[in-house]
């Protein structure tokens, strides 16, 4: 992506006018992202990853997603789809890469907090209906206060560590920890009594 | 429940709680307890000072100034900052700018001069010349592969497919290129990247082009006099000068990009963050910055180098269209502190969060040239640049260190219709 490269002033696009871009197939949209979104997708991208030729791939895949999904999609907040786009395509690499070697990412430590209900156990089972857990998910979400969803986000959705949680929010580690506890023992309460095995 | 399915359940949480969460991670942050823990002691605090400075003297906004030499109208400025493609209203309110010490805030210099000049930039749309391009290639590709120790690959000149219109250049037998090279109708260009070798490093003539962020903005061109000798060498041009421009994003992302470029080539160098003239850029990305990071390894590798060229001259692609009267500093502040200045956020939803800032007793204050951005489907228009005073005003600090400023812009040009023009955006923005 480094080829949209100018030397003349430039300001991002606001995220309507990069969507209408995508919505007229024109092609300086990927441009238009990448100028205004490299950085922030980057280091979500990394902390599910870690290896940066992974990552920039993961980035083009996240472009080439995008591309194919706007339109029809329209997103309300770009920002917002960019991210569940280039989560999406990470996961899918991370899951493929696993499968040879253990991944040094931040998702790997968030995923290990959660051992308690979650295995190793190779690929999803044929029959497992990953919307309807998602589904499960958000309704866990919505019953969290704000700041609750905020911490859930930022370790589970986009591996932010801990310590970056605790700096945002300027409390101490200790306390991101207690938080992150007391959601995951309402998690697991949460997802038993949808009748999931774990 | 197995890890991939966790993850692929997560895939679909509600669209809505992500949007939340991108959204309010900014509000979030200002809701910490440290702040709450203070606010009950700053409002009794607040209303003290209130009730003693009533006492003494109510100090009177200065009056909006008006000129009758006006070329442009306020609602004509709106159109300098991408807000007018978004909803409707550009804002009046601040960019937020992010850096760790003032020394990276590249304040640009205050000209004293009577009139400005105001500038457009031309298109320039040279056709598509292939023979040229060769003989482009055929001038630098022979001393950058020398001096990268590397055989040239064979590689084929074909038109462009993805990003614009023009020629560039492949590599057949190459599964990572080395580099790319473009001739668009108004430059000429080489990107080299560090992806080429195993250590992900670019070398020339077996020196690694990296810096010590941790050294000053001279420390780092001294250290770099050898990677520009080679580079100015291997480009066949003779940069004198070297801007060291640093980016910070919000919190935790940063970029280091170093220009070699002639200065005098533009008066619009003086006045811009990047140079408009040919230059070669060292860029130097990162997306992580942890303090322990930079105490321990603050060596940046180059990412990319970038060699740009104009296929015109610089006449040609910025040419002067008029000069106008040079608005005084004490005038712009008098349309500061009654608030008609620009921001250049481009989120409204952001906008309408954003705290109002003061900026009486600004911090700095710096003069920039910003051109019109057009936003249509055929964007190689025309575009005018106008200076503007560009203040800055501290507003706090980051989690990692970093200094918050409030950047505004208010024109250093005279310009019309002000009042009617910010009494329409209250209306606009609420307010």
């Amino acid at each position: 992506m480094e080829l949209q490269k100018q030397t003349s002033p430039r300001t991002p696009l606001p995220d309507e006018a990069i969507v209408t871009l995508y919505w007229n197939r024109d092609e300086t949209a990927i441009e238009e992202t990448d100028f205004k979104y490299k950085n922030y997708l980057f280091s979500v991208i990394r902390n599910l990853l870690n290896d940066p030729m992974d990552c920039e791939e993961c980035l083009n895949d996240t472009y080439l997603g995008t591309w194919n999904a706007i339109p029809p999609t329209k997103p309300a907040v770009l920002k917002a789809f960019l991210t569940t786009v280039a989560r999406r395509a990470a996961i899918k690499r991370y899951h493929k890469a696993r499968k040879k070697t253990a991944i040094p990412s931040e998702l790997t430590v968030s995923l290990s907090e959660l051992e308690e209900f979650l295995s190793d156990g190779g690929e999803a089972e044929p029959d497992f209906d990953a919307a309807a857990l998602g589904k499960v998910i958000s309704e866990f979400l919505y019953s969290l206060d704000k700041r609750k969803r905020y911490i859930f986000m930022s370790r589970y959705y986009v591996a932010v560590s801990i310590e970056k949680i605790a700096r945002e929010l300027k409390v101490s580690r200790s306390t991101v920890n207690k938080e992150l506890a007391a959601i995951r023992k309402s998690l697991k309460a949460k997802l038993e009594s949808e009748g999931y095995r774990l | 429940m197995k890890k991939q399915e966790w993850n692929e359940g997560l895939n679909h949480l509600d669209p809505a709680l992500v949007e939340e969460y991108v959204l309010q991670k900014e509000s979030l942050k200002k809701r910490s307890k440290k702040k709450k823990k203070w606010l009950p002691i700053a409002s009794v605090a607040a209303c003290l000072l209130l009730i003693v400075g009533v006492s003494f003297v109510i100090p009177k906004t200065p009056s909006v100034p008006t000129w009758s030499n006006a070329l442009y109208t306020a609602e004509a400025i709106e159109g300098f900052f991408p807000e007018y493609f978004s909803d409707g209203v550009a804002t009046n309110s601040y960019t937020k700018v992010y850096f760790p010490d003032d020394q990276f805030l590249h304040l640009n210099p205050l000209t004293e001069q009577k009139y400005l000049p105001l500038y457009q930039r031309n298109v320039l749309s040279f056709e598509e010349d292939e023979e040229a391009f060769r003989e482009f290639l055929d001038t630098i590709l022979p001393k950058l592969f020398a001096s990268l120790e590397i055989s040239i690959p064979r590689y084929e000149i074909e038109r462009y497919k993805f990003y614009q219109d023009g020629l560039t250049i492949t590599f057949p037998e190459l599964d990572s290129p080395y580099m790319s090279a473009a001739q668009t109708d108004r430059r000429y260009s080489i990107y080299l990247f560090h992806t080429y070798s195993e250590n992900r490093e670019i070398t020339l003539d077996g020196e690694i082009v990296q810096i010590d962020q941790r050294l000053s903005d001279q420390e780092i061109i001294a250290s770099l006099s050898s990677v520009r000798e080679k580079l100015c060498n291997v480009f066949g041009e003779s940069f004198p000068d070297t801007k060291i421009i640093r980016r910070y994003y919000e919190y935790d992302a940063e970029g280091i990009t170093i220009y070699f470029y002639d200065k005098s080539a533009h008066p619009l160098n003086e006045f811009q963050a990047n140079p408009v003239s040919d230059s070669i850029s060292l860029e130097f990305y990162y997306d992580e910055t942890s303090e322990d990071d930079i105490e321990t390894d603050g060596i940046r590798k180059a990412s990319n180098i970038i060699y740009s060229r104009s296929r015109g001259t610089m006449a040609q692609e910025y040419s002067m269209i008029t000069a106008t009267e040079r608005i005084s500093l004490e005038e712009a502040e008098a349309l500061l502190y009654n608030g008609y200045v620009f921001g250049g956020h481009s989120c409204p939803l952001c906008m309408a969060e954003q705290e109002k800032v003061d900026f009486e007793g600004y911090d700095f204050v710096s003069m920039e040239y910003l051109f019109r951005y057009y936003y249509n489907t055929d964007r190689e228009v025309p575009s005018t640049g106008i200076p503007f005073y560009a203040f800055y005003k501290k507003i706090g600090t980051a989690p990692n260190g970093n200094l918050i400023y409030a950047k505004t812009y208010v024109p250093a040009i005279p310009v019309s219709g002000y009042t009617e023009y910010f009494e329409k955006q209250k209306e606009n923005h609420g307010k």
